[in-house]
């Protein structure tokens, strides 16, 4: 939890403060754009991908070494979908040059609240996935609308 | 409430916006305030909307939600997504999505 609290700010200081986390909105904003203006777009994909990789492995880790029993056919199953819906709920535009990391945070609590209010409802895990996908489903039209909207 | 959110980007009227109701507390709520102002606190309040909305229903229907131990539990479980989640973050402001997220995290453990 701490590690997830302080990943969190760092996350934050390296997208608003940093030259890499600005090229990073550029490139999620007009990836044309920036390309033309010379930004080492290969570069930086490459590391958003490996950075995405690592976080993922040190939450597996950490989830492992809780557990302390590991299954890689089921411990992460799906959790990629989870994790889009902690970030689309926060207000982060799937269409990308846009982020909110409190909003990530806060989705992440949510989904995870949510899901842990469904199962003690004796729903099962699978019908709290289908209010998962609903809320991505409403979170990406609600998107579309603001953004044609504005 | 497809049918809801429909008018609402068809028609650029506020107030039938507004008068939605509120039956997916998130999503009109996001919709809502995307409508009236577009900056970061409003959205991240949403957000904060949605989760209280979660809150409060957890409070009413189940009888040992605010306990600390349910608590804790949700915030440790809340943080492995959380952690995976800020890398998915950096992917998706890039403007990509990254599927593979879900097998690091099992073939990690």
């Amino acid at each position: 939890m701490l590690v997830a609290v302080a990943l969190a700010v760092v996350v934050a200081v390296v997208v608003r403060r940093t030259a890499f986390g600005h090229r990073l909105l550029a490139i999620g904003g007009n990836r044309r754009a920036s390309v033309l203006a010379g930004l080492p777009m290969q570069r930086t994909i490459i590391a958003v991908y490996t950075i995405s990789g690592v976080l993922a492995s040190v939450a597996g880790i950490i989830f492992t070494a809780r557990l302390r029993a590991g299954d890689p056919s089921c411990t992460g199953l799906l959790i990629e979908l989870t994790g889009i819906t902690a970030v689309v709920v926060g207000g982060g535009a799937l269409n990308g040059g846009q982020v909110k990391i409190l909003g990530t945070v806060v989705g992440a609590v949510f989904i995870q609240l949510l899901t842990t209010t469904l199962v003690s409802h004796n729903v099962p895990d699978s019908g709290a996935r289908i209010v998962q996908a609903v809320i991505i489903i409403a979170a990406v039209y609600t998107q579309r609308t603001t953004r044609s909207g504005s | 409430m497809t049918g809801t959110q429909d008018s609402g980007s068809a028609v650029a009227s506020p107030t039938e916006v507004v008068a939605a109701p509120a039956d997916q507390g998130g999503g009109t709520a996001a919709s809502v305030r995307g409508r009236s102002a577009t900056s970061a606190l409003s959205r991240n309040g949403a957000a904060v909307v949605a989760l209280v909305v979660v809150l409060v229903i957890g409070f009413v229907t189940v009888p040992t939600f605010g306990s600390v131990d349910n608590l804790r539990n949700v915030a440790v479980a809340a943080s492995f997504i959380a952690i995976s989640s800020a890398g998915m973050t950096f992917v998706i402001i890039s403007g990509g999505i990254d599927l593979s997220t879900g097998s690091t995290y099992g073939s990690s453990s």
